[in-house]
């Protein structure tokens, strides 16, 4: 599950969120391994299909899934599916009033 | 559009309340809908800026843990009460905004009463329903909005009209009443229907922020364990069914009418309390009557259940009441009903009580065994231990505590021929030691005891009592 390399593009506003390192660009979507149960859904509601789920499993013993790396779009259909609260954290680009259908 | 979609802030950030090595994620099975729905009320809370003054009352079910996630006020209820206590919550604090949430066999069942009342009266609630159409706490029994033909533990070759009548339609039978201002049944089946859900729980607390009455919001819910099958395979299932038993929609919207007026709370004095009450306060005040300097004795009386020791801690409790202290009496009973230790924490103040549980006693009265070696451990340092000498045989008490024995029940047996009375007999003896009431305020007490024919051996065993310590001195005898 190697993250992509390219570089990271900062686009929101100055000093009103502060990105963590992992997130390369924007939009992004980080998946809490750790807090992941497995249940799939986001993995099948995931509109352009950038989440998989993983062969591995995680301290508790559940498969969790995760970020291809490429091709979110920013949707957030995977954060209201989660039933997890902290499992996932959609980065969105925010002044991009072009994106497709875009969840409130 | 929110630049970040993440845990909202009226979550706790650690689920410390939880326990246990796993602290930062829920309690629920993978693909269980109560995330969800905590989900969406978490980010509405915060949205509207209403989680500081949110009192969420948690159910029994699945559920029954709220208290862990929400970063706000927080009741757990008696099974299918959740509306009776919001009810309380709501009226005592007509500002706050009150979640009854609560699962179709709590609110279905055995609150089905509760709910229906709360409705017609129109309490300003907002009550989250979600319906799995199964107990899932307790293992997979029927509930009352199981489908026909659902198969559970308790209806294992399916649920039949016959037997167990017609699923619970608890939307439908809500919006018929007059008083609820919003009720809608929503789905956790796809995205689309999840957002119609996210939608109805804001328009259900705007109500309540408006004072406009009670909303409801019922929410079709995947329970993968309890319906054996995979998270996916669930939703797939509730579309299948459930949805064609409880249809989606807007069952009741009557958002257009005025607010109810919240009524101004009259502010009572204590001496308007003592009016109505009957307790007139006919010569100085109460606080004027606590000796100067009288500080604050915590106690413990512990016990066989049988031996009175909760009679014990009552009688120095209302002794102390009658002569205008501050006094709390927290009596234990539970298991412990049958043989252990039975006991009660009783406090004595001359200053308010912050808790009535005690944690470091300042006297431990132990009339046996057991309860010695319990407690004893926690008494203050400066504390005193009294205990009945007759039961305990090994005495191994924390060095430097000042212990005294007595053999309540041998004196009892002797000198009054009723063992009955070793429970009276500690009484005069912890009046002896610590002056915490006077004799003579609990003398006047036992002659109002009903059983008047216990009223003259009391007597005498309160002074055998006081008399079995007279030979000790204390510094705190009044």
């Amino acid at each position: 599950m190697a993250l992509s390399a390219k570089p990271r593009k900062d686009v929101l506003p100055e000093g009103k969120v502060s990105l963590p390192e992992n997130v390369k660009e924007l939009p992004w979507v980080i998946v809490e391994s750790e807090l992941c149960k497995g249940c799939d859904f986001c993995v099948v509601t995931c509109p352009p299909e950038v989440l998989e789920m993983s062969a591995d499993i995680n301290r508790r013993g559940y498969r969790f899934s995760f970020y291809k790396g490429e091709g979110c779009t920013g949707c957030g259909i995977c954060y209201y599916n989660c039933p997890e609260p902290g499992a996932i954290t959609v980065y969105r680009k925010p002044t991009d009033k072009k994106e497709k259908k875009v969840l409130e | 559009m929110k630049d970040v979609l993440k845990k909202p802030d009226s979550f706790f950030s650690v689920f410390e309340r939880k326990g246990g090595p796993d602290l930062a994620s829920t309690h629920y099975c993978p693909g269980c809908g109560h995330g969800n729905i905590h989900k969406l009320i978490a980010e509405a809370l915060e949205d509207l800026e209403i989680a500081d003054r949110t009192v969420f009352v948690s159910p029994v079910g699945c559920s029954v843990f709220g208290y862990y996630y929400f970063k706000t006020g927080n009741v757990q209820s008696a099974h299918g009460r959740a509306p009776a206590v919001a009810t309380g919550i709501k009226r005592a604090l007509p500002h706050s905004i009150v979640i009854s949430y609560q699962g179709d066999g709590d609110l279905a069942a055995i609150g089905g009463n509760e709910i229906l009342q709360a409705a017609n009266r129109g309490e300003s609630l907002t009550v989250i329903f979600v319906n799995n159409a199964i107990y899932g706490m307790t293992g997979g029994q029927m509930a009352p909005t199981t489908l026909i033909d659902q198969k559970t533990t308790t209806t294992p070759y399916g649920r039949s009209v016959e037997n167990e009548g017609n699923p619970m339609l608890v939307a439908e039978l809500l919006s018929v009443l007059k008083s609820p201002v919003y009720i809608e049944r929503c789905t956790l089946e796809d995205t689309k229907n999840i957002m119609k859900a996210r939608k109805a729980i804001r328009k259900a607390l705007q109500n309540q922020i408006d004072n406009k009455g009670f909303s409801l919001i019922e929410i079709l819910s995947p329970c993968p364990t309890g319906w054996k099958l995979e998270p996916v395979d669930a939703r797939q299932w509730l579309i299948d069914n459930m949805v064609k038993v409880f249809p989606p929609g807007v069952y009741k919207n009557d958002a257009d009418r005025p607010a109810r007026p919240i009524k101004p709370r009259p502010v009572l004095t204590a001496a308007q309390i003592n009016k109505a009450l009957g307790h007139e306060d006919k010569g100085k005040s109460a606080a004027a009557k606590i000796p100067p300097g009288f500080g604050t004795h915590e106690l413990i009386c512990a016990g066989f259940g049988g031996q009175g020791v909760l009679l014990l801690g009552q009688l120095l409790t209302k002794s102390g009441m009658y002569e205008h202290k501050h006094v709390s009496w927290l009596p234990s009973y539970g298991p412990e009903m049958r043989g252990g230790t039975a006991n009660c924490h009783v406090v004595v103040s001359g200053h308010r009580i912050g808790t009535p549980y005690v944690t470091e006693p300042t006297l431990l009265v132990a009339m046996n065994q057991p309860s010695l070696e319990k407690f004893a451990p926690i008494v203050r340092p400066d504390g005193m231990i009294v205990y009945d000498s007759s039961f305990v045989r090994d005495v191994n008490l924390p060095a430097g505590i000042r212990a005294v024995p007595v053999p309540f029940s041998a004196l009892a047996n002797e000198k009054l021929d009723n063992p009955r009375v070793a429970n009276i007999i500690a009484a005069g003896a912890v009046i002896g030691l610590t002056g915490i009431v006077q004799a003579d305020t609990m003398r006047a007490l036992i002659r109002e005891l009903p059983k008047k024919q216990l009223i003259e051996p009391n007597l005498k065993a309160l002074d055998v009592g006081l008399k079995s310590v007279e030979h000790i001195a204390s510094p705190t005898t009044v």
